[in-house]
């Protein structure tokens, strides 16, 4: 064997296959056409090719009764899954199965957040019961007239006026 | 070997609704692909049972793995990988892993050649029936070293680019074009009797 034929020889099979290069590619395809024993090296390639191929095709075409079987044991073997989904959710009802979509779930928490921090933040009830030692410090005006007496005073946190009648009417 | 192609959408599609949990469509994809395993597990092991186990396990990893499949890569390098690493697996499990540290170099002596041939086989010049030319390429097959029979399938029966061979078996491209030299030069040497300048003798 040439020196040339040396250092091409191990990579025949890659040119054969078309997996070099271009530029390689090219300069061996020119050695091959004016090499015989290159040649006759690439036809054995080939012809190895074409016998386990053929080699393949006669085992496996033997085994395709084989395969379809195999098909419907792997098909038997793999879970319902679909069908688990469904009877989980139809135990749920249908509400449930809808807020347990996971797409939808999320955004909705979120929302609810923001609507109920935004509602905490603007609204602040007024103060249901005034403690007797503030009332003082609220108290506007009083008056007094005929036993009875008349507190006018303003709660805290808002602008309301509270009138507080305090007396014996029938004094 | 002709391989019948299906438009890459379609079986995107499939592995799609194969997530999903969609069994119909995951039985297109066995379907499909059934045979193209069972040549890569039966090159690799040379039993009809073993091999038809392997494919069957590989085909149910496949399926309970498929959330981890992103589409990254195709899907049948996916799928052979998943076949080639079972089939890994089993020669470890049974013991059979005779070249522990693989040498793509290595080219059994003549004693070893015919200690590993099935010599009883090869007659030159006697044409084989199908069954038999079965039997030969198969016996050829597994006197490569383990790793080399996975390439040596994968680029000549099931016609793979050297990229998508590396892609199947996690290994680099230089390593796929060296296997498949020494395996190329290990198997013309065994059937030399049955290749004679590109012809096949066959029945």
């Amino acid at each position: 064997m040439k020196d040339k034929c040396k250092s091409i020889h191990p990579i025949l099979g890659a040119w054969f296959d078309g997996e070099l290069p271009d530029h390689k590619s090219r300069r061996i395809a020119r050695h091959v056409e004016a090499c015989p024993a290159c040649r006759a090296e690439v036809d054995r390639i080939k012809a190895l090719r074409s016998l386990l191929q053929d080699g393949f095709a006669a085992a496996v075409t033997a085994e395709d009764e084989a395969l379809s079987s195999l098909h419907q044991r792997i098909m038997k073997r793999i879970p319902e899954r679909e069908t688990k989904n469904r009877k989980r959710t139809g135990r749920e009802g249908p509400l449930m199965s809808f807020f347990r979509f996971r797409r939808i779930t999320l955004p909705m928490a979120v929302t609810a957040m923001l609507v109920a921090a935004v509602f905490f933040t603007i609204y602040k009830p007024a103060p249901s019961v005034i403690k007797t030692g503030s009332v003082n410090d609220c108290i506007v005006d009083d008056l007094e007239s005929g036993g009875r007496t008349v507190l006018l005073f303003k709660t805290h946190g808002s602008a309301m006026t509270v009138i507080w009648v305090v007396g014996n009417p029938d004094t | 070997m002709k391989r019948k192609r299906v438009p890459v959408s379609e079986e995107q599609e499939w592995v799609r609704r194969s997530r999903k949990g969609d069994k119909e469509a995951f039985s297109r994809l066995v379907e499909k692909y059934r045979k193209r395993i069972y040549n890569l597990t039966y090159g690799m092991l040379g039993n009809r049972e073993d091999a038809l186990d392997m494919t069957q396990e590989a085909f149910l990893k496949a399926y309970r793995s498929l959330q981890g499949f992103r589409g990254g890569s195709d899907f049948y390098t996916w799928l052979y990988r998943i076949a080639y690493n079972r089939v890994i697996d089993h020669y470890r499990k049974e013991g059979r892993k005779r070249h522990v540290e693989y040498d793509d170099t290595y080219v059994p002596s003549d004693e070893e050649s015919i200690r590993t041939s099935p010599s009883s086989y090869f007659q030159p010049g006697r044409e084989l029936d199908r069954k038999e030319l079965g039997r030969v390429i198969n016996n050829a097959i597994q006197s490569l070293p383990e790793q080399q029979r996975a390439v040596i399938v994968l680029r000549e029966v099931e016609g793979l680019s050297y990229d998508e061979i590396s892609a199947s078996l996690g290994i680099r491209r230089g390593t796929v074009m060296s296997r498949l030299h020494y395996a190329r030069q290990r198997l013309q040497e065994i059937l030399k009797p049955y290749l004679k300048e590109g012809e096949i003798h066959e029945g």
